[in-house]
C-alpha cells in the first residue's frame, strides 16, 4: 500500500475574535470577511435587532494577528431602519468587498443599498434603489470586485447577478429564478478568480455555479445533502490564486474545498482555540478560568464550526472562516502540494 | 358551504391553533372536519409552509439558537401550517415550566421547546422522562443540586404537584411528604454537565449527565410500591395513577375546551364537565398515555364542538391570532422585538412564565392594564388597511355586492374574523354605530375605512376577549 | 370619589438595570475601594461626602441637596436572601417580596387591596410605564397603568377626537354589565369600565395643574411630572409607580459615561418632583422609594461592572428622618460574597417600615411575615 495524502492540506493556525456586543475587541454575529491591504481584515457584524446593544452592527477592522484597528457603520433602531436611514447606518449588512483603492463596499439586505467607506472607515457614499429593473436591487447579498473595479453583486431576491461600476452605475446582469443551468435560486456568496471567472453560491439550489465574466454558464457542482461535495445551503465562497474553491457549507457546519474543476478535495470542521481577545476576556476573572477548566467536553464542543457563513483566502494561502453564533474567525494555512526539496 | 361548517372550523383552528384567515377556513372546511383534525394531529405528515430556510437567512441569530429563540417560536406560531404542533408547544411550556429569567440560556431553552415539538403529542410517559432529563428543567428546578444523601426536593415535589399527579383529587391527597422525598431520592444523579461559560464565544446548550456515583441506590417506597427505583421507575408508577389521568385531562380541557377552575383548586373542586374528563381519562389509559389519542377524541367530541367562545384568550393567542388574521410577518422584517413587548404588556411573556406554576389563565389574564394593551393592539392591527389580511377582508366584503347594509357590514366582518359570535345587544350597538350613513357602497373611496372601523370596534368588544 | 389628600402617598421609582451601588454611595475612604476600581473609581475630592466614610456620586448633587435638608434616608446593604444575579428574577423578588419561592402577586398590589378593599377608587394605584410591573399585579386588585397622561385608555389609535369620543361611548355601553351573563363577563365588564373611568379621571389631572417647575424632556422625568399631576389633582391615588426602562443601569461597559448621565437625569427628576410638590404645599404628603434589583460586582471588568448582589436604596420625603441606615457592607476581600458586596439588610424591612409607619397598614399580611422595622419615618 502506497502512503498517499490528499493534494491539498490545511493546518489550523489560530482563532480571532470573541463575543463583544458593544463594539471594540470582538465581533457580534459576524457574517462576512474581506482581507485588506497588509494584514488588515474587515469583518461585518450583523449584530442583533434587539434594541439594546449599540453599536452591535458594525464593520470591525483588525489585523490577522488580532490587533484592533477600528470600526465603522452603526445600528439604527428597527423603527428607523428605512430608506431614509442616516448615512453609514447598517441594518441587515451581508457582505463587504474592497475595491483597488481599498475602499469598503458594504451590502445591506434590508436597506437595499451599498454603503461605501474608505479603508479607514470614513463614510464616502451610498447607492441602490429597490426594485427589479436594471440596476435596481432586492436584498443584495454577496459582493466581489473584478480586476477592473467592476462590482459583481448577488441580487438575491431577483435571483440574478448584476454588475456595476464602482460608482454604482449599472453595466449588465444575468440570471433568473430556477434550477436549470445558469438559473439561480436565492443566491448568496460570490467570488471572482484570477481569470475573471465568477463563482456563485446558488444557495437554495445547494450548488455552486461558475460563469465567465460576462455571465456565460460554465459549470456547476454540488447537490443537496450531507455527504462530501453535497451542500446544505452554501453561503460564502472564495477562490484562491491556484484555483481552489472554498465553500462555507453553512447548515452542514463545515467548510468544503474543491479543485478548480469542482472536484471535492477535503472538508474542514473547525479547530478553534482560545483567541487572544478571548484569553484577555477570560483572564479578567479567575472564576471564568475555573469555569472553563471544569466544563466537561469544552475542547471538543468549542472547536467545531458553528454557522460558518463566509470565507476568504489571501495570497499567502491563509483561509479565514467566519462563524455567526460563535463571534469568531478561524484561520487555516494551506499547505503547498509542491515538493520543496530538502532531506527526507 | 354551510356557514356552520366554517364556524366550527374557525373554532377548531382557534383552539388547536392560533386562528386562521377566512380563506383557510373555507379550504379546511371543504376538506372536512375530521380530516382537518387528523392533519393537525399528524403534523410531520404535512408541510409546514414556512420557508424556514429563507427566514433563517435574515433572522441570522437562529443559527444554533444561541439567541433569537423567542423570535423563532413566535415566527413558527404565526406562520406554521402545522398549527397544533406549535399550540402543543405552548401548552406544555405553560405546564412543564422553565423560565429564561433563571436560565438565561436560549440554546438550552430551545432544546426544551424542541422536546415539546417532538414528543408533545406522544406518550405522556416519554414526555415526563424527557423533561426529567431536559437540562433546562434539571437546572430550573435544581435537580442538579440534589445529591445522594443530600437531596434537593424541588424537582421531586414539582414533578408530583405540578407536572403529573396534582396535590389531590376528590378531596384526598395524592401523595405524602415521604413520597416527595423518595421521589427525589430516585432522581439523584440526574444532573447536568458544567456549562461552557458565555465568554468568550457565547452560550452553548447545557447537557444532561447521569452520574451513577451520585445516584441513591437504596430501596425506596413510593406511592405504596417498594423497590430500588430510579427516575424512570418512578415515572412508570406516576403515569399509571388515576390522579395523573385526571390531572392531564383537566389540563387538556382547560387549555383546549373551556375555562374551568385552575390547578390550585383541583383537589377540592371537581371538574365542571366530569363526563368529558372521564372520557379523556379512559382514553389516557386505553392509549398508553397517548396525548394525540386523547386530543383526537376531544376535538371530535360534542363537548368540544359546543364550547365555542367559552375561553378567555391568552395574550399569546390574542397576539398571534391577530397577526395571522391581518397577515403580518409572512416575510422576515425588522422589529419582532415589539411582539414580545406586547406579550409582556398583556401579561404573557414567552419563555418567562411568572413561576413554576405557569400562567394563571381565564379571567386572570385581564386587568386594567392588560385589557387596555390587548384592545389597543387588536384594534390598531385590524384597522390598518395596509395589512394583506385586512385588504383581503375588504375585498371579500366588496365582492358580495354593490352595497352593504349596516347589518350586513357588521355580520360580514364577524364572519371574516372566523364567524365570531357576539351578543345581540352588542351587535345592535355596532349596527347602530354603522347606520348613520345608511347603506355603504362597496366601490366608494372610503369603503376601506368603513370596514376598518367596523373591525376595530368588533375587536374591542367583550366577546372578542373570548375564543 | 372621596377626597383623601391628606392620606399618605407612596411613590415608587424602579431604577432598573442594577445601578452600581459601590459608585452610588461611595465608600471613598476605604483603601480597598480604589484597588477594586482602578478605572471607575471616583476621587475622594469629587465625592459628595456624607460623612468621613461614604458619599454620593458627583452626578447626584440634587439628591445630596435633599440629603443636606434631612430628607433622604440612605438604606445601605440592602438585599435579599440567596442573591440571584438575574435581572428578571431579582426584580421579581423585589416585586413579590418573596425571595424563597416564586411569588405570583405584587406587594403593592396587596397593599392596594388592603387600602381599598371595596375597589371604590380605580386610581388607588397608578403606574406610568409600558405594562404593569408585577409589584402592582395582584389578583382582584385593579390598578391603572398608562403610558403617560397624553396616551390614555382604549382605542388611542383613533386620531379624530370626535370619532374617538363616539367610539368610547359605544365601548362604555358594550362593557355595561348585562344581567345573567355570568361572573367572568361581569368581571370583564367591570375591568373595561374601570379602565375607561380611570382614563377619564386621569385625563383631568393636567387640566388643573400649573407649575413653575420645568421637568426634563426624558421619559422618566415626564413620568414623574405625571405622578405629580395625578397627586396634585387629588384623585385619591395612594401608590404611584414609575421607573426607568429595563436595563437602563446595566452598565457592563462604558460605565464612566452612562452611569453619571443616568444618575444626573434621575437626581434632577427627583429634585424637580420634590420642588413641584413643595411649591404646591404637598411635599409632606408623599414619600419616595427608589430602588434597583441588585448591586454590581465589586471588581470592575475593564470599562464596566457585571452583576453582583448587595445594593443601596433611598427613601425621600419630608416625613423621612434623613441619614444613613444599615451598615455599609465590608470591602475586605474575605468578607465579600463571591466577589460581591454582602447584603445585611433585608429589603422587606424597608417595605415593612413604609407600610406600617408611613402608610399605616399592617405589613404582616402583605409581606406574609414580620420584619424588623427601621426608624427612617418621623
Amino acid at each position: 500500500m502506497v502512503a498517499q495524502v490528499a493534494p491539498l492540506n490545511f493546518r489550523y493556525s489560530h482563532t480571532i475574535g470573541r463575543q463583544e456586543t458593544r463594539g471594540g475587541d470582538g465581533f457580534f454575529n459576524p457574517v462576512a470577511i474581506a482581507r485588506g491591504e497588509g494584514d488588515r481584515m474587515y469583518v461585518v457584524n450583523r449584530g442583533t435587532e434587539t434594541p439594546v446593544f449599540y453599536p452591535c452592527k458594525r464593520v470591525t477592522i483588525c489585523s490577522v494577528d488580532e490587533e484592533y484597528i477600528g470600526q465603522f457603520g452603526f445600528k439604527v433602531h428597527p423603527e428607523d431602519a428605512v430608506r431614509s436611514a442616516p448615512d453609514g447606518a447598517l441594518f441587515w449588512p451581508t457582505s463587504v468587498a474592497l475595491d483597488s483603492q481599498g475602499n469598503a463596499y458594504v451590502a445591506d439586505e434590508w436597506l437595499n443599498r451599498i454603503s461605501v467607506f474608505t479603508k479607514d472607515g470614513e463614510w464616502i457614499g451610498k447607492w441602490g434603489e429597490p426594485g427589479d429593473g436594471d440596476g435596481e436591487i432586492d436584498k443584495p447579498s454577496g459582493l466581489a470586485f473584478d480586476a477592473e473595479d467592476n462590482l459583481y453583486m448577488v441580487d438575491s431576491h431577483n435571483h440574478r447577478i448584476q454588475v456595476f461600476n464602482k460608482e454604482g452605475q449599472f453595466q449588465f446582469k444575468w440570471g433568473t429564478q430556477g434550477t436549470g443551468d445558469g438559473e439561480l435560486n436565492f443566491p448568496w456568496g460570490i467570488d471572482i478568480d484570477k481569470n475573471g471567472d465568477v463563482f456563485v453560491a446558488d444557495w437554495r439550489n445547494d450548488r455552486i455555479q461558475k460563469f465567465s465574466s460576462d455571465g456565460t454558464f460554465l459549470m456547476k457542482f454540488g447537490s443537496s445533502g450531507k455527504g462530501p461535495g453535497e451542500f446544505n445551503r452554501p453561503t460564502g465562497i472564495a477562490v484562491d490564486k491556484d484555483g481552489a474553491i472554498y465553500v462555507a457549507d453553512y447548515k452542514n457546519d463545515r467548510l468544503q474545498v474543491f479543485n478548480s474543476s469542482g472536484v471535492f478535495i477535503t472538508l474542514l470542521t473547525g479547530e478553534a482555540t482560545l483567541s487572544k481577545w478571548g484569553k484577555e476576556r477570560v483572564e479578567i476573572d479567575q472564576s471564568f478560568i475555573r469555569a472553563r477548566a471544569r466544563s466537561q467536553g469544552l475542547d471538543e464542543r468549542e472547536k467545531v464550526f458553528q454557522g460558518p457563513i463566509s470565507v476568504d483566502v489571501d495570497d499567502q494561502g491563509r483561509v479565514f472562516v467566519t462563524e455567526v453564533p460563535r463571534h469568531r474567525v478561524q484561520v487555516f494555512l494551506k499547505q503547498s502540494p509542491e515538493f520543496h526539496g530538502g532531506p527526507l | 358551504m354551510a356557514e356552520n361548517d366554517i364556524a366550527l372550523m374557525g373554532h377548531l383552528m382557534r383552539r388547536a391553533g392560533f386562528g386562521a384567515q377566512y380563506e383557510e377556513l373555507e379550504t379546511r372546511a371543504a376538506k372536512g372536519y375530521e380530516e382537518t383534525v387528523e392533519e393537525l394531529l399528524n403534523p410531520k405528515d404535512h408541510p409546514d409552509g414556512m420557508d424556514l430556510d429563507l427566514a433563517e437567512r435574515y433572522f441570522i441569530e437562529w443559527n444554533h439558537f444561541v439567541r433569537g429563540v423567542p423570535e423563532y417560536i413566535t415566527w413558527r406560531m404565526i406562520n406554521s401550517a402545522r398549527q397544533l404542533e406549535e399550540k402543543i408547544v405552548l401548552f406544555w411550556h405553560g405546564i412543564l415550566c422553565i423560565s429564561d429569567s433563571k436560565l438565561q440560556s436560549y440554546p438550552t431553552e430551545y432544546e426544551e421547546l424542541e422536546l415539546f415539538r417532538r414528543d408533545g403529542l406522544g406518550s405522556f410517559r416519554d414526555l415526563l422522562v424527557g423533561i426529567s432529563k431536559d437540562p433546562a428543567m434539571v437546572y430550573y428546578l435544581d435537580n442538579c443540586l440534589s445529591h445522594k444523601g443530600a437531596i434537593n426536593e424541588n424537582y421531586g415535589r414539582e414533578l408530583l404537584e405540578l407536572f403529573s399527579l396534582g396535590v389531590g383529587m376528590d378531596g384526598e391527597f395524592n401523595y405524602t411528604e415521604d413520597d416527595v422525598k423518595e421521589c427525589s431520592r430516585a432522581f439523584t444523579g440526574w444532573t447536568i454537565a458544567n456549562s461552557i461559560p458565555q465568554q468568550p464565544y457565547g452560550r452553548y446548550a447545557a447537557q444532561f449527565l447521569y452520574n451513577p456515583d451520585d445516584h441513591d441506590e437504596g430501596e425506596k417506597t413510593f406511592l405504596g410500591e417498594t423497590g430500588n427505583f430510579n427516575g424512570e421507575d418512578i415515572i412508570d408508577i406516576i403515569v399509571k395513577q388515576p390522579a395523573t389521568a385526571r390531572f392531564i385531562s383537566r389540563h387538556l380541557y382547560n387549555f383546549f375546551v373551556a375555562d374551568d377552575v385552575e390547578v390550585p383548586s383541583w383537589m377540592d373542586t371537581p371538574p365542571a364537565d366530569m363526563e368529558t374528563i372521564k372520557m379523556l381519562e379512559e382514553e389516557y389509559f386505553r392509549s398508553d398515555y397517548n396525548i394525540k389519542s386523547m386530543l383526537r377524541l376531544l376535538f371530535n367530541s360534542d363537548a368540544f364542538k359546543n364550547a365555542r367562545f367559552t375561553k378567555v384568550k391568552s395574550p399569546i393567542e390574542t397576539i398571534i391570532g391577530t397577526l395571522r388574521l391581518v397577515g403580518d410577518w409572512a416575510t422576515p422584517k425588522p422589529g419582532m422585538e415589539f411582539i414580545f413587548d406586547e406579550m409582556k404588556y398583556m401579561g404573557q411573556e414567552i419563555l418567562n412564565p411568572p413561576s413554576v406554576e405557569g400562567w394563571h389563565t381565564g379571567k386572570e389574564w385581564i386587568d386594567g392594564g392588560t385589557l387596555v394593551h390587548r384592545i389597543n393592539f387588536a384594534a390598531d392591527s385590524v384597522s390598518n388597511t395596509e395589512f394583506p389580511g385586512v385588504k383581503s377582508i375588504i375585498k371579500k366584503l366588496a365582492d358580495t355586492g354593490p352595497s352593504l347594509s349596516p347589518e350586513n357590514l357588521v355580520d360580514g366582518c364577524l364572519r371574516m374574523l372566523g364567524e365570531y359570535e357576539i351578543s345581540e345587544e352588542t351587535r345592535r350597538m355596532l349596527v347602530d354605530q354603522n347606520s348613520k350613513g345608511g347603506e355603504v357602497l362597496t366601490d366608494s373611496d372610503d369603503f376601506d375605512t368603513t370596514v376598518a372601523e367596523a373591525l376595530r370596534m368588533i375587536v374591542a368588544t367583550k366577546e372578542y376577549l373570548y375564543a | 370619589m372621596t377626597s383623601s389628600k391628606k392620606d399618605p402617598v407612596l411613590v415608587v421609582l424602579q431604577l432598573s438595570g442594577a445601578y452600581d451601588a459601590l459608585n452610588t454611595v461611595i465608600p471613598y475612604s476605604d483603601p480597598h475601594y480604589k484597588d477594586y476600581r482602578t478605572v471607575l473609581k471616583v476621587e475622594p475630592e469629587e465625592v459628595l461626602a456624607i460623612d468621613n466614610n461614604v458619599g454620593f456620586h458627583p452626578s447626584m448633587a440634587p439628591i445630596k441637596g435633599l440629603y443636606d435638608q434631612g430628607k433622604v434616608a440612605v438604606i445601605q446593604g440592602i438585599g435579599y436572601p440567596n442573591p440571584i444575579r438575574s435581572h428578571f428574577r431579582s426584580m421579581d423578588i423585589w416585586h413579590t417580596a418573596a425571595p424563597e419561592k416564586m411569588g405570583m402577586d405584587g406587594w403593592l398590589g396587596r397593599a392596594i387591596g388592603d387600602m381599598d378593599p371595596n375597589k371604590e377608587n380605580v386610581l388607588t394605584g397608578v403606574n406610568f410605564g409600558r405594562g404593569l410591573p408585577r409589584a402592582l399585579a395582584t389578583s382582584g386588585v385593579s390598578v391603572a397603568s398608562v403610558g403617560g397622561l397624553d396616551q390614555l385608555g382604549v382605542l388611542t389609535g383613533i386620531d379624530d377626537q370626535s370619532q374617538r369620543t363616539e367610539a368610547l361611548d359605544i365601548f362604555a355601553r358594550m362593557y355595561s354589565p348585562m344581567i345573567g351573563s355570568g361572573p367572568t363577563n361581569d368581571y370583564l365588564s367591570q375591568t373595561g369600565l374601570d379602565a375607561l373611568k380611570g382614563a377619564d379621571i386621569l385625563a383631568t389631572a393636567p387640566e388643573s395643574y400649573t407649575s413653575n417647575v420645568e421637568y426634563g424632556g426624558d421619559q422618566f422625568s415626564q413620568w414623574l411630572k405625571n405622578v405629580a399631576q395625578v397627586h396634585l389633582a387629588g384623585l385619591g391615588s395612594r401608590v404611584l409607580y414609575t421607573g426607568l426602562n429595563p436595563g437602563a443601569f446595566d452598565t457592563h461597559a462604558n460605565q464612566t459615561t452612562a452611569f453619571p448621565q443616568l444618575w444626573g437625569q434621575v437626581s434632577n427628576a427627583i429634585e424637580d418632583f420634590y420642588q413641584d410638590l413643595k411649591d404646591h404645599d404637598a411635599s409632606q404628603e408623599v414619600v419616595i422609594l427608589a430602588f434597583t434589583e441588585f448591586g454590581r460586582r465589586v471588581l470592575e471588568n475593564g470599562s464596566g461592572t457585571d452583576h453582583g448582589s448587595g445594593s443601596v436604596a433611598f427613601v425621600i420625603g419630608d416625613a423621612v428622618e434623613g441619614g444613613l441606615y444599615g451598615e455599609y457592607p465590608s470591602l475586605e476581600p474575605d468578607k465579600l460574597d463571591q466577589g460581591d458586596l454582602r447584603w445585611n439588610n433585608d429589603f422587606r424591612s424597608t417595605y415593612a417600615t413604609l407600610l406600617e409607619k408611613w402608610m399605616g397598614l399592617d405589613s404582616k399580611p402583605i409581606l406574609r411575615d414580620s420584619f424588623e422595622q427601621i426608624d427612617f419615618i418621623k
